[in-house]
């Protein structure tokens, strides 16, 4: 036993029971202290304290090899200095809009973030997946090198979009979300070898895995798939087999979706109804055409729930979401346009207005979304969506006034979006009225989009005018909050 | 001076004052807002009826705000500060202070004056003596009381310590704070820092146990040791010499730049450390401040800083704890060209001297120079040049960040030597100065 556990020992033991046999190189030193302590508790403490002191500092420091792990050089640019002190004051007040909005933009100008947000930025990515790509991006060199170095970060490098797109491992090795990223990307480029590649391995994955990869085949859906999605129409999982089904009924010309049109066609009659001086086009539903059995084994539902709402009309509306603008347009002899308004202005309109609407939204029919939105006022988001930024734009008034919250999700997902001053106004004004409609967040990410033409229109309102109401106050404080975001985006430099 | 967002930010009494500060830091909330070479002043538009008067004083940053707030700074003073460094242009350039101001600044040129005459008031020396003798039979039994428990722990055995280790020191460091022995207390109070669920608690237990018992032993045998150990020696048992006394000692002038600056809280006390290095003097110097519960710091420095003062030492074998006698400015510098360091082995040498004069040194202040970090199987250590090797006791936090800003290469870096490895506070590199504590 060495000098260190015999006193190790006595401590635990205590000296009553144990007493150490020697202090190795300070056993003289002890000696002399024993001559002259006659407690032997007093004599223990002083001669450990002694002995712990000499050992540490007669220590002399070990050798060690030293691999050199120096992180490559980078060839980016750094972020202005201005730029980067805003961005470590987001940091320290965990201000997460604007630094997303700061990352965002420092990535499109390929710029990098200072040495000393490195560390904080990847621990952003790790808990921000849908864009640790581009937060990676911005660490530059040392955040990819940093992610070999600890295995926590080391996910994030498999999601960067140049390994996704060159690694043909990832298909094989990499995990859920990696080979998802692969495959959508895959087909966007080449749709029949996505297809193939999914066939191969579809049989062996659970069926969570097996319902997000079929979703991609959204993406490019075509006849080719036909084949492919028809063999997997007797999957185990309902909410697998549901997703095939609606993506074969997709497909135009499929057989699934001929069956659907057959029914269609016989049941789908336009008239002209004359009058004393035009005639006048009139639809007519045969609700008498009794669909086959194999149509209700797509997945159509039997009976209606809502009121008023014809079981027969119900199997129709299910069928009509399906068929393309386009196709119904051709069948009817009436330009899609004029037939949306027959269907739409019919008797059963009110209740086909929910499948023309998944119609418009299957096929991202744009006309018909702009119809929809403008002459018949359904508000519903994913319509606006459909519309380009600029027309889309004309109806923010409307969705805000129907679902402000679901608007400004809208507007935080849309790309590259510039609010102009006349709709900055309208969501000011929408925002007197209604101030608790929006969350602080929301408010700023509002403001981070907006025209700065708007702050005097902003400071009007927030400025100070005697006491005010709560709701005021609350207003007035987020209106603040948007003054300051809006002028702090004015000054970054990328 | 020209403070940047981050220090003002690390100005800042707690994350939500920061937080608060950042958005106040904007026209939109300030009716008014003045600059003058001395202060800045503004009127923010808070809840209330009337605007809260912000002041500061930009010579020996201070703030001062009339809203109810206990936090010091206040979120408007932070605010304020935050818009002067963002945007300088909008504040109104004044040539006169206001009155108020002007008052203000008085008033805190008056107290360091007052402080001045209270130092020349005659102290009562006869009843000084009295008060130290009576003071010098509590600690005396005090630490009689101590010893023998010291020594009944060790008959016993520490086995059980982990058990029961909240309450082990409990009822004898409240009995060397009744007698007036706060410093053999604190000595106490470190066992509670023992983490008794890692492997090698034993190990620093005993040397605590043992460290305590021997500074006692050296109380007693004061008057046989050198005169700057004696003052060490009281220290450490609780005996405080007075700032006046202090201040009267010669000072060291020099540009000390702030090497780290780090706030501990017990029991509603805060302890904020200081660690400065004179750019000419190439010495350590450590202020140290307690606040308790609402009371403000005296001054308010940040990492990377630059201090012109002139600082008096406590009487120490090795000085290094000081005060601030006075200071004629605070620099930011944002580029250092050079710090001179030790590599590891220099340092390890220093060490052993700092405790051959001082065997009860807890903390030893290093300088190293061309050191890189190591990282292998969750541990991590500094490597020199010459391959020695130093553990070091970060948080793996504070580990990583100190790998992505000296990118694995070598650098210069100040940190602490404490219970057997070092912790490193800040680090230089590429003229760049990080604090990564």
């Amino acid at each position: 036993m060495n000098p260190t556990e015999e006193i190790i020992k006595t401590a635990l033991l205590g000296t009553d029971r144990y007493v150490p046999s020697e202090f190795g190189e300070i056993q003289p030193f002890v000696d002399k202290l024993t001559q002259k302590q006659d407690n032997k508790e007093a004599l223990f403490l002083k001669s450990s304290f002694a002995y712990f002191l000499y050992t540490e500092a007669g220590n002399i420091p070990p050798k060690q090899e030293n691999e050199s792990l120096v992180c490559p050089p980078e060839s980016l640019e750094y972020l202005a200095q201005t730029t980067t002190e805003n961005l470590k004051s987001c940091f320290t007040a965990n201000d997460d809009e604007i630094i997303l909005y700061i990352i965002q933009k420092c990535y499109q100008a390929n710029k990098l973030i200072p040495p000393e947000l490195v560390i904080p930025c990847l621990q952003k990515a790790l808990s921000n997946k849908n864009n640790a790509s581009m937060f990676l991006k911005v660490c530059g060199e040392r955040g990819a090198w940093l992610c070999q170095l600890n295995p926590e970060w080391q996910k994030l490098t498999m999601l960067t979009d140049t390994e996704v797109i060159s690694g043909e491992d990832v298909w094989e090795t990499g995990n859920f979300e990696q080979r998802q990223t692969y495959l959508a990307d895959l087909r966007q480029r080449n749709p029949s070898e996505a297809t193939e590649k999914l066939s191969m391995v579809i049989s062996q994955e659970n069926a969570a895995t097996r319902l997000g990869f079929l979703e991609i085949l959204t993406l490019n859906l075509s006849l080719d798939d036909e084949v492919f999605l028809i063999s997997l129409l007797n999957d185990k999982s309902q909410k697998v087999k549901k997703l095939v089904y609606h993506l074969l009924l997709k497909i135009q010309g499929s057989q699934l979706n001929t069956l659907y049109l057959r029914h269609i066609q016989k049941t789908f009659i336009i008239q002209d109804k004359k009058g004393l001086l035009s005639s006048k086009k009139n639809l007519v539903i045969d609700k008498s055409v009794i669909p086959s059995e194999e149509i209700f084994s797509t997945g159509i539902d039997k009976v209606s729930s809502q009121k008023g709402f014809e079981d027969e009309l119900y199997w129709f509306a299910q069928m009509l979401a399906y068929i393309h603008p386009n196709i119904l347009a051709k069948e009817t002899g009436v330009n899609e346009l004029d037939l949306l308004e027959l269907l739409m202005n019919s008797k059963e309109g009110k209740f086909l207005s929910a499948y023309i609407l998944e119609n418009t939204l299957n096929f991202e029919y744009q006309e018909w979304a702009l119809a929809l939105i403008s002459k018949h006022k359904l508000t519903d988001i994913r319509l606006l969506e459909l519309l380009p930024s600029a027309k889309a734009e004309d109806f923010y008034g409307k969705f805000m006034e129907s679902n402000m919250y679901g608007f400004v999700n809208y507007l935080q997902t849309q790309k590259d979006l510039f609010i102009s001053l006349k709709s900055g106004k309208e969501i000011i004004d929408y925002l007197i009225k209604n101030p608790y409609s929006l969350n602080k967040a929301q408010f700023k990410s509002l403001a981070l989009v907006m025209d700065k033409a708007l702050l005097p229109t902003l400071y009007e309102v927030a400025q100070p005018k005697g006491e005010l109401n709560y709701q005021m106050k609350h207003l007035q404080t987020n209106l603040i909050e948007m003054i300051q975001t809006i002028e702090l985006r004015e000054t970054l430099v990328f | 001076m020209q403070y940047t967002q981050e220090q003002i930010l690390k100005l800042a009494p707690d994350s939500s004052s920061a937080s608060a500060g950042s958005k106040l830091a904007t026209p939109a909330k300030w009716v008014a807002m003045h600059a003058h070479k001395q202060a800045l002043w503004g009127d923010c538009q808070g809840s209330g009826k009337n605007p809260y008067k912000t002041k500061i004083d930009l010579q020996n940053i201070a703030f001062k705000c009339s809203c109810p707030s206990r936090k010091f700074p206040c979120k408007h003073g932070l605010g304020l500060f935050l818009l002067y460094a963002k945007n300088p242009d909008i504040f109104s350039k004044e040539e006169n202070l206001s009155d108020e101001v002007a008052e203000w600044l008085n008033k805190r040129t008056n107290r360091a004056e007052t402080t001045q005459v209270k130092k020349d008031k005659p102290v009562d020396e006869v009843a000084q003596q009295k008060r130290i003798t009576a003071r010098e039979k509590k600690i005396q039994a005090g630490i009689e009381e101590l010893q023998v428990w010291l020594q009944d722990v060790v008959r016993t055995g520490i086995m059980n310590v982990p058990q029961n280790h909240y309450q082990f020191t409990k009822n004898i460091a409240a009995r060397m704070v009744d007698s007036q022995a706060t410093g053999l207390a604190n000595q106490l109070k470190e066992i509670n820092k023992i983490n008794f669920y890692e492997e090698g608690w034993q190990k620093f237990l005993l040397k605590q146990l043992a460290k305590t018992y021997t500074l006692t032993e050296a109380y007693q045998n004061i008057a046989n040791l050198p005169e700057d150990l004696q003052e060490d020696i009281k220290t450490l048992i609780g005996w405080n010499i007075p700032k006046e006394q202090i201040l009267e000692q010669p000072a060291i002038t020099d540009e000390w730049l702030v090497l780290s600056k780090t706030l501990e809280e017990e029991n509603n006390l805060t302890t904020e450390k200081i660690w400065l290095y004179g750019s000419k003097s190439k010495r350590f110097a450590l202020i140290l401040n307690f606040h308790a519960m609402q009371q403000k710091p005296s001054n308010l420095l940040t990492e990377g800083l630059y201090l012109e003062a002139e600082l008096c030492f406590y009487p120490s074998i090795s000085p290094l704890r000081a005060l601030i006698k006075s200071q004629s400015d605070v620099k930011s510098i944002t580029e250092i060209a050079h710090l001179e360091g030790q590599n590891i082995a220099e340092a390890a040498n220093y060490r052993s001297e700092q405790w051959i004069k001082m065997p009860f040194n807890n903390e030893i202040p290093l300088l190293l120079s061309e050191v890189s970090l190591a990282h292998t199987e969750g541990d991590w250590a500094l490597i020199d040049s010459e391959n020695n090797y130093l553990s070091i006791h970060n948080s793996a936090a504070s580990c990583w960040q100190t790998m992505a800003v000296s990118e694995g290469k070598k650098f210069t870096c100040f940190g602490l030597y404490q219970e057997s490895s070092f912790q490193i506070h800040s680090i230089l590199i590429n003229q760049k100065f990080y604090f990564v504590l």
